[in-house]
């Protein structure tokens, strides 16, 4: 679980220096063009794949600290129980879509890659180099929602500590 | 199988997974799997949503999202944003409800330079509104303006929306542009004084707090010092998209690195303000991009099913006069937009509704100025408008969904007005694209 918890921080810690890598070529580019005159293509095609390794690589951190938005209209008004029960099949359901997700993810990737497939823009990178961050993300997306089930599941069998006194 | 079938099933699918305490994104995922593998073609299907994933998130147009969440977070973290905020407050003077005001105010200015209404919520969310608990403002008069200051991003050139509308539309961006400045400030004005209305009967919605009297030389030297630096990068942004010497990606970004160098400049700048400001801005725009990942397929499987197009089809075969049937595709992009992000509601419309506008006669500047107008409602309309989500995902732990929309509704009601007005006074609209010939 250790080892697990690290490489979810290393894909937030990652996808955090992507946020930040994009700010300063973006910026890098700016100065380019206005300060040396010169055109530096390919910025914003990887930009935008930076958006998508972003995206998924941080999904799993943002579970874990319960950030992603919820609709609490229902889940705020029931009893413990049955809220502890949806969390629980919320979140296997969570799971059982990422993980799917992750499947067709990973076999797109590898066909597309396979095939040769490049994307129209003006750096002509393989489509797989993009794709290959959907499977990744959303199998620890998929697995943190496994965990997510389990301690809400332990949470119910551990028995109550007795009351001394 | 008819339309109203699959509708019932997508949204009623979608309204239960929400209910039940999915995450959003899931939700959206979930649905669109189901969906995707019935109408796609099973597995083959499948493969196909993996690509549109891909080419929803992975576009440039999108970076100005996180790289003004990441503006928002170091201004807020580094405490920039309430020095502004105080200062600015100082020259509000006795106001009722001078922070909501000043959200307001604050939305417009940030919205010129946005036009991405969820990344304006969760700037304005993230500087303004732990301040306005603070002092004690109810949820209602905190949250509100600031969700209605953050969808002004959409109706304040630039506006990206716009721009995807115009361009898929056909007609003038420009125009379309200029369009909405009237009406946009229309909507800031009108917001501000139902806030003085609400707040002066009803005081204890913004608990008025004492402003120490400043002197004006002390008020000037102040704003020079902590107002006029956060404000100069906001006028450079603007000034350079305006100018045509950035793109809003490369102005955003621009607009970025500059707030970590104001922060520096106050010495605020430490390893630990960098960490949460960036770690913020992280979490918010993987919760805020993954949405936009699952919400954009659902769109496109919605026109695919043939739902989008059978809506439409029973606003306009109606025998009733034009602007009931105008009233009516609006009320379909409001349905919509409770639903789905607004570029996924422009891709689905926009090539039924033109055809409709050019039939009836109408001026698609005008058309396209409503519809902005109606798409930013969509992102604070009850239950599923996606600035409301991003709002819960912002505001204090102790705030419910439900008082999220109740702050929001009044502000629906006000954009209700504004677009009844576009429509009765076309002029309004058109005036000042009118210059332009």
């Amino acid at each position: 679980m250790r080892a697990f918890d690290l490489i979810v921080d290393g894909g937030a810690i990652l996808a955090a220096v992507l946020m930040v890598a994009v700010m300063l070529t973006t910026t890098v580019k700016v100065v380019f063009r206005y300060g040396l005159r010169e055109g530096l293509i390919g910025i914003d095609q990887i930009s935008g794949t930076m958006l998508l390794y972003i995206t998924f690589l941080g999904a799993a951190w943002v579970l874990r600290r319960e950030e992603h938005v919820t609709l609490d209209l229902l889940v705020g008004r029931i009893g413990p129980e049955i809220r502890r029960q949806l969390l629980i099949w919320g979140s296997l359901a969570g799971a059982l879509v990422c993980l799917v997700v992750a499947g067709f993810g990973a076999f797109e990737t590898v066909t597309s890659w396979q095939r040769g497939i490049r994307i129209p823009a003006e750096l002509e990178m393989p489509r797989a180099i993009n794709l290959v961050a959907i499977p990744v993300g959303c199998l620890f997306l998929g697995l943190q929602f496994v965990r997510r089930a389990w301690r809400h599941w332990r949470r119910a069998t551990i028995a109550p500590p007795a009351v001394v006194g | 199988m008819e339309w109203w079938f699959y509708l019932l099933c997508f949204f009623g699918g979608l309204g239960f997974l929400l209910l039940v305490g999915l995450p959003v994104a899931v939700a959206f995922m979930l649905v669109n799997l189901i969906g995707v593998y019935v109408f796609w073609g099973g597995a083959m299907g499948l493969n196909q949503l993996i690509l549109s994933i891909d080419s929803s998130v992975s576009t440039f147009v999108l970076v100005p999202l996180p790289m003004f969440i990441l503006m928002g977070t170091v201004m807020f973290h580094s405490g920039v944003a309430f020095k502004m905020i105080d200062v600015l407050d100082q020259w509000l003077g006795r106001i009722a409800g001078r922070l909501a005001v000043l959200a307001i105010g604050a939305g417009a200015l940030f919205a010129t330079l946005t036009g991405v209404a969820m990344g304006s919520v969760a700037m304005l969310g993230s500087t303004l509104s732990p301040d306005m608990e603070r002092r004690g403002y109810a949820k209602s008069m905190s949250l509100g303006p600031i969700l209605a200051s953050g969808s002004l991003a959409i109706m304040i050139p630039p506006s990206a929306l716009a721009v995807i509308l115009a361009s898929l539309g056909r007609f003038s961006v420009g125009k379309l542009l200029i369009a909405i400045i009237v009406p946009g400030l229309l909507l800031a004005l009108i917001y501000v004084a139902y806030i003085v209305i609400r707040c002066h009967l009803q005081p204890s919605l913004a608990p008025p707090y004492t402003v120490e009297p400043t002197p004006l030389p002390r008020r000037l030297v102040d704003s020079a010092r902590y107002v006029l630096p956060p404000v100069s990068i906001i006028l450079l942004v603007i000034g350079t998209i305006f100018l045509g010497i950035a793109t809003p990606t490369e102005a955003a970004a621009v607009g970025a690195l500059l707030s970590f160098a104001v922060a520096a400049l106050y010495g605020r700048l430490t390893w630990e303000v960098m960490k949460k400001a960036v770690g913020s801005a992280t979490s918010l725009s993987v919760m805020v991009l993954l949405i936009l990942t699952g919400s954009a397929a659902f769109g496109q499987l919605l026109s695919f099913s043939g739902v989008t197009p059978a809506i439409t089809r029973l606003a306009t075969d109606l025998p009733v006069h034009p602007i009931v049937i105008l009233i009516l595709m609006q009320l379909a992009v409001i349905f919509l937009g409770m639903f789905i992000e607004q570029t996924s509601i422009v891709m689905v419309t926009i090539p039924i509704f033109m055809p409709i506008v050019a039939a009836m006669g109408w001026d698609p500047v005008w058309f396209g100025a409503i519809m902005v107008l109606n798409l930013e409602m969509a992102t604070i309309s009850p239950p599923f408008g996606l600035s409301l989500f991003v709002m819960k995902g912002i505001a204090s732990p102790s705030t419910t969904m439900n008082d999220v929309y109740r702050a929001a509704l009044p502000f629906v009601g006000l954009n209700l007005i504004v677009m009844a007005v576009m429509i009765a006074f076309p002029g309004t609209v058109l005036w000042l694209p009118g210059l332009m010939d």
